[in-house]
Formats: structure tokens, sequence, C-alpha cells
């Protein structure tokens, strides 16, 4: 194994894969709470699993690459808007091309530099807790 | 008028609203460069609005909130793929409805408290050159 995280990254992702492969397009489309939606969930999803794909990519450029990190509530609503214009079959393909490209990069990090980085606090290098946290929420939305 | 912010950012915007208005779907679905097409770039612009609106509505609920600094060379290339996936028609309705947003809510803004944002270094509420840029980088494109 590369690292303590590849293993759930990739099981989380299956799982999601999983889930998604059983959803109508009338089921992507349905409403959540406070304007989400369960294709705007994923976009969501897509769109920090890309972020930590390029926070790895600088850092695997140049390690001392920072920034300033980033308003979580302020991006997601400001982005949600355009999540939910998103049709919902892009949505389920970009949060797997998403998730596959995450998990490509951080499998390729050794320990000692995974964990290095996780001391710096500016990404997840384990997406799989903000993965199974929305899958969990969908979930029960079709209970 | 409102503020010395409200006139030049429309202007600007009902220039840039005009020319996308006036694109048909086959040129807003063409590509700029190897990663970013008209519409993925309308789409941009949208969403930079639509923070500025986040970040000027937490600012004016508590006087002592401050947004961090913005990760615009990580969140760009992050949103990019999902900017790609929006149909074109919905790029631009975004666009519109972004901006006419964030206008609204500069106009909404005394001349102090308008000028007290812009100079928190943090918030940009002069859109203008963001919407020049764009326009004049689409207008070459088609030149």
């Amino acid at each position: 194994m590369a690292n303590s995280f590849d293993e759930r990254n990739k099981q989380s992702l299956e799982d999601l894969r999983s889930f998604l492969g059983r959803l109508s397009d009338d089921q992507l489309q349905q409403p959540i709470e406070d304007g989400w939606t369960v294709s705007a969930a994923l976009c969501h999803v897509a769109f920090w699993d890309r972020r930590a794909a390029q926070y790895v990519s600088r850092m695997l450029r140049d390690e001392n690459f920072r920034s300033s990190g980033e308003n979580v509530h302020i991006v997601n609503d400001a982005l949600l808007h355009q999540w939910r214009r998103i049709p919902a079959r892009q949505a389920v393909a970009e949060v797997l091309e998403a998730g596959e490209e995450a998990n490509g990069l951080i499998a390729g990090i050794d320990e000692e530099t995974a964990q290095r980085w996780l001391a710096l606090q500016m990404f997840a290098l384990d997406r799989s807790e903000h993965r199974v946290e929305h899958l969990e929420e969908l979930k029960s939305t079709f209970a | 008028m409102p503020n010395s912010f409200s006139e030049p950012n429309r202007t600007a915007f009902v220039e840039l609203r005009r020319y996308a208005e006036g694109l048909p779907d086959d040129q807003l679905t063409q590509s700029i460069d190897d990663e970013w097409s008209v519409s993925a770039l309308l789409a941009h612009v949208a969403f930079w609005d639509r923070r500025t609106v986040v970040c000027v509505d937490g600012m004016l609920r508590d006087s002592g909130y401050l947004p961090l600094r913005t990760e615009v060379d990580v969140i760009n290339p992050a949103m990019l793929p999902q900017w790609r996936r929006l149909e074109p028609n919905s790029s631009l309705e975004e666009l519109i409805e972004a901006g006419e947003l964030f206008l609204r809510t500069v106009d909404s803004l005394d001349e102090e408290t308008a000028q007290r944002i812009q100079s928190s270094g943090v918030v940009n509420v002069r859109r203008w050159k963001h919407y020049q840029e764009h326009l004049e980088q689409i207008r070459h494109h088609f030149a």
C-alpha cells in the first residue's frame, strides 16, 4: 500500500459508484434540503476532490507550495447555483472522474510525505470522510 | 449612483452580457485554448461574482467578519471540469443572474461601506476589470 489513505479512498469511491449506479435521473434531481439536490451534492464532492488533487499535483512539483486556505462555506454557497445547473448525468460522471483523479494522485504519495503534508492542515488526503458523509446523506434521502 | 463602483461595474457587465447574448451555441461551446471554452469562461466570471456577493453579505451582517484571501489559482482549475460540463445556455443564464445579483448588491452599498469592503484587500467589488479581461479574450478569439 502506498499510504494509509489509499485503501479508504478507493473503497469510498467504489461505494459511491455502486450507489450512483442504482439512481434514476429523477432521483439524481431530487431536492435534499436548503436548495441542494442529489446532483448538486455530487458536484460538491467532486469539487473538493478536484481541489485536493490540485494541491497534491502542485506540492509534488513544489513542496513549498502554500495557499491561503479557503472559506468552505463561502465557496459552497457561491457554487451551489452552478452545481444546480449541471446536468445530473454530468454530475455523476464528474464525481467519479474527480474521485479517480484525487485517488490516483494521493496513491502516488509515500506514507512519510503524506504525514508531512497532513501536518500542514491545508487539505484532506483522506477523501473517504467527505465522500462517506455525503453518501450516507444521500442514502438517508432514499431510505 | 449609490457609489463610485456602481457605474463602471454596470457598464462593463452590460457590454459583456450583450456580447455573450449575441453568440450562438456553437460559438459558446468553442474552445479558446487547450482547457477553456467560451461557455466555461462565462461560468468562471459568474462564480467570482457570486463569491463576491456571499462575502459582501457576510461583511454586512458582521462588521468584524473578514473572509480569507481566496485560492484563485486552486479554485479555477478545480472548477474548470465542471464549468466545461455546463450547457452553454446555462452558463449564459448563470452569468446574467450572478452579474445582476452582484450589481444590485454593490448598488445597495453607500460609498463609505463600498470603500471599506474594497480596502479590506480580500473582497474585490471592482469587478469591471474581470468583465473587460474576459470580454477582450473572447472577442480576440473570434476576431
